[in-house]
């Protein structure tokens, strides 16, 4: 099961995502970026507080 | 070339006959699935993950996705193999991005693709195009149908030859009215596969303003041009430099245990590029004396680029000397390399 982390630095934030076969993507909070939209997609669909692990 | 695809080749050019390969007619990349970054057999069980570069895949159960070489047609070195692991169906689209679909609305085009399967394949297979309103839609977006053609089972080749394919194609006019901002080109097998290695495979995909579909050309016409081309959607660096001489960048420590290492894209990218890493302890730091694998790497928040670059921050236990430049290599006897994505 996917799932999601927004992760924040002194810099900003980012969201980690992290697949089914352990594979970890850092993905710029930019809403042009696809990866980012599943992301958003996902928190929408679960109706998750964004600073919260959310799974998919 | 036939004569009607001669003279289709010349109709559709006013200035006079086209070269049968020539870049920019076909608006599919990699169709001809000569480039393979993310490797030449990828096993998917996520639905909407990429394989060969630029083809991705709704699926409902493990599929093996590669790239074959026996039999292709003339005119290709490869072709593309779904391959079914456990029962159930695996689509292979492309998704073409608002930029390249805006030329084609109002214009009648031609899709044509080749296809064939195994003897343990069941069902037909149609080849379609979508379209979403949405600019740039993502590949697990909603999408309609505009037009199709389908080839029967029985009449899907089984051999193995160069001469073993069928020609899927059919004419349509995109619409230009809003609500094809971006198009899906999909192979949709029909029926749910029972038998664990049926396969489909196919070959020569293009799309092309005109109304007969003519001989496949690659839409970067060169090696280099397809490459290229795949590149502004994903790369992978590093993967083919393993070794000592591998350097894949130079950063500075800004502590005792992380370094920062700017990332430029080999290709700019469509807009902001996700990043992922072969393996967060795959890569070692090095200031010309000691060498340090690393315990994490990650991209660093604020630093993404809208062209797909960004600051990947490699962490290690400790022993960094602050504000010192340290070079990033792979680990040891490790392929490692990073991933940049901005894929639809």
């Amino acid at each position: 099961m996917t799932k999601y982390e927004l992760i924040t630095d002194e810099s900003g934030q980012i969201v980690k995502r992290t697949d089914d076969d352990g594979k970890i993507w850092f993905i710029p909070t930019d809403p042009a970026n696809s990866d980012y939209q599943a992301y958003l997609a996902t928190l929408a669909a679960n109706s998750a507080p964004q600073a919260n692990s959310t799974e998919s | 070339m036939s004569r009607a695809q001669l003279t289709s080749t010349v109709e559709q050019n006013s200035a006079g006959a086209a070269a049968p390969l020539v870049a920019g007619k076909n608006l599919i990349i990699n169709g001809g699935f000569d480039i393979a970054q993310r490797g030449t057999s990828v096993t998917l069980s996520s639905a909407f993950a990429y394989s060969l570069d630029r083809w991705n895949h709704n699926l409902s159960s493990s599929h093996t996705i590669s790239q074959q070489s026996t039999g292709v047609p003339a005119g290709s070195r490869y072709c593309m193999r779904v391959a079914t692991n456990a029962s159930g169906v695996c689509y292979a689209a492309q998704i073409i991005e608002t930029a390249n679909v805006v030329p084609l609305q109002g214009q009648t085009v031609t899709i044509s693709a080749k296809i064939r399967r195994n003897s343990s394949f069941i069902g037909d297979v149609a080849l379609s195009v979508l379209k979403s309103s949405t600019i740039d839609a993502a590949a697990n977006a909603s999408f309609t149908g505009i037009s199709s053609a389908s080839v029967t089972n029985v009449n899907m080749p089984t051999g193995t030859g160069s001469a073993n394919w069928y020609t899927l194609t059919t004419s349509l006019t995109v619409p230009n009215d809003g609500t094809a901002n971006t198009l899906k080109f999909e192979f949709t097998p029909t029926t749910t596969q029972t038998s664990v290695g049926a396969y489909y495979e196919i070959a020569q995909c293009q799309i092309e303003v005109g109304s007969v579909a003519t001989p496949f050309s690659r839409a970067g016409g060169t090696l280099q041009g397809e490459l290229a081309l795949c590149q502004r959607y994903y790369e992978r660096q590093g993967l083919s430099d393993s070794g000592s001489a591998g350097v894949m960048a130079t950063g500075v420590a800004l502590s005792t245990t992380s370094v920062y290492f700017p990332i430029t894209p080999l290709v700019p990218k469509r807009t902001s590029a996700a990043f992922s890493f072969s393996g967060q302890t795959d890569f070692r730091i090095w200031d010309g004396v000691t060498s340090t694998v690393t315990t994490a790497m990650a991209l660093f928040a604020a630093s993404a680029t809208s062209s797909g670059g960004g600051l990947v921050q490699a962490t290690v236990s400790s022993g960094l000397t602050q504000y010192r430049p340290y070079f990033l290599f792979h680990a040891s006897s490790v392929n490692s390399y990073i991933e940049l994505s901005a894929e639809l």
